[in-house]
């Protein structure tokens, strides 16, 4: 099973960066793996046991972090390049909320 | 964690190991050069961290990556608290030893700041919502100019008491006719500070809350069932190892003289966890020992690696110190977890029980891992 979910993440990770090819630069980088550390917020945000969470926390993700590159001038007081950092602060206001994320599940304490 | 007394034969050697010890850490100065009183200052300001690192994630069993951030909590706190304020720099100007102790307290306030978020989570959610922190840290870094000097950092003020610069080599001081310079000032500031940390993280360990520590990590809803507040001990750890990241942040400061935001990432934080991990997560002496070697290894690959085939210390060639002193840790954190769960200490506890004349030795209680093949599952 564990090497079934390794196979699936592997498999995904890689539709992942072939979307990655096109936007937001053609080509790729080394930084590009700057990118594969904005995958945690999102599976966070969503609730680690939530695929469909996932996919929210993916589209908030990268909405939170097109809306500060987008409006970045008006977000001047925040600082230059505020978009790379705009998903955490995301993550970190959802996790006051909600701690397992918007979709996951409570852990069940066993006794 | 009380261990059994020890047998007096024991004790006895062990005391003469400490003196010895000591007595080889003072008189070092005397007749060693610059380069290997820099390598002991540093891996002594990283012990003092990985010191804090070891009581959150080997005592209480929560996963950070923050340490770079505290740690960066530390150093600019310094300098803001140390600095005379500038045209474009703020700075409180205060003596700077108050200055050191206050940094140690800054961080410390900083990871009780976060304790909604750190005592509420662990597991890999603290983990993800721990590295935030380094990234929203670094970001600050980069763009709080007045503050941390952007991009370019900031220097460092001298620690100096009583017009006896601690980090500097003024005035002149001489004692059996070596000159105690800069390194060796540093070498003993960082040397007494470790000494002092160290000691201590073992009474807190060795107490109230130190038991409370490891009840939570090892059972947390009978813990909390036998009145342990889990939010309260999780949110005090989070503080007091932040307070040591902020400490070790500042004397690393006072070493490198010039800090910049770029040092203060996610590498550092792996680097912590590596020493913390590589040295045995739940004991105080592993962290001392995983942080000497972590921060010893690309310190001693620049300076020899060119006697080794295949790394070059030339600058921006592809294997470099720096790289091939990453691979080195990450192999050794592999084998460590596969072979040895519990660190570098247990392996030597291990060798000294298998030596014949050592009895009772094995029936001290041993600190469980707080990372292990088996607990992943």
């Amino acid at each position: 099973m564990s090497a079934t979910a390794w196979a699936v993440a592997g498999g995904l990770a890689v539709v992942a960066g072939v979307f990655l090819v096109g936007y937001p630069n053609p080509g790729l980088s080394i930084s590009a793996e700057a990118v594969a550390l904005r995958a945690l917020p999102a599976a966070i945000i969503g609730g680690l046991d939530s695929t469909s969470g996932a996919v929210v926390g993916g589209l908030l993700v990268g909405l939170a972090e097109t809306l500060a590159g987008g409006y970045q001038n008006e977000l001047l007081f925040l600082g230059r390049g505020f978009d790379q950092v705009a998903p955490y602060l995301l993550m970190l206001i959802v996790l006051i909320i909600r701690p397992a994320g918007l979709f996951g599940t409570r852990e069940a304490a066993r006794v | 964690m009380s261990s059994l007394p020890r047998p007096p034969a024991r004790r006895v050697v062990r005391d003469a190991a400490l003196v010895a010890v000591a007595v080889v850490a003072l008189a070092l100065p005397l007749y060693v050069g610059g380069f290997w009183l820099q390598l002991g200052s540093f891996a002594f300001a990283a012990a003092v961290g990985a010191i804090g690192l070891a009581i959150l994630f080997g005592r209480v069993g929560q996963l950070s990556l923050a340490h770079a951030f505290f740690l960066a909590v530390g150093a600019y706190g310094y300098i803001w608290l140390a600095s005379p304020s500038g045209d474009d720099s703020w700075g409180l100007g205060l003596p700077s030893l108050l200055a050191l102790a206050l940094a140690a307290v800054l961080a410390s306030l900083a990871g009780w700041a976060f304790s909604p978020i750190a005592a509420r989570l662990r597991g890999l959610y603290l983990g993800v919502a721990s590295l935030a922190l380094v990234f929203l840290g670094q970001h600050i870094l980069f763009t709080a100019e007045p503050l941390t000097g952007g991009y370019n950092g900031r220097p460092v003020p001298t620690l100096a008491v009583g017009g006896v610069q601690l980090s500097g080599s003024q005035p002149e001081l001489v004692a059996f006719n070596v000159l105690i310079g800069r390194d060796e000032r540093l070498w003993y500031l960082t040397l007494a500070v470790l000494v002092v940390a160290a000691v201590f993280a073992v009474a807190v360990l060795r107490g109230r809350v130190g038991r409370a520590f490891v009840a939570i990590r090892d059972a947390e809803v009978p813990a909390a069932t036998l009145g342990v507040n889990l939010g309260r001990y999780r949110a005090m750890a989070f503080a007091l190892s932040s307070g040591y990241a902020g400490l070790a942040g500042a004397l690393l400061a006072l070493l490198f003289q010039r800090v910049v935001p770029d040092y203060w990432g996610l590498l550092l934080s792996l680097q912590y966890l590596a020493m913390v991990v590589i040295g045995g997560s739940a004991s105080i002496g592993g962290a001392i020992l995983g942080a000497t070697f972590v921060s010893s290894l690309p310190i001693l690959l620049q300076r020899y690696g060119d006697a080794i085939p295949g790394v070059s210390t030339a600058l921006g060639s592809g294997l470099g110190p720096a790289v091939v002193a990453q691979f080195c840790y990450g192999a050794l954190i592999i084998a460590v977890l596969v072979a040895e769960p519990r660190g570098l200490v247990a392996l030597l506890g291990r060798i000294r029980r298998r030596r014949p004349g050592t009895p009772g030795a094995d029936r001290r209680a041993e600190p469980e891992p707080a990372l292990s093949m088996r607990s992943q599952q």
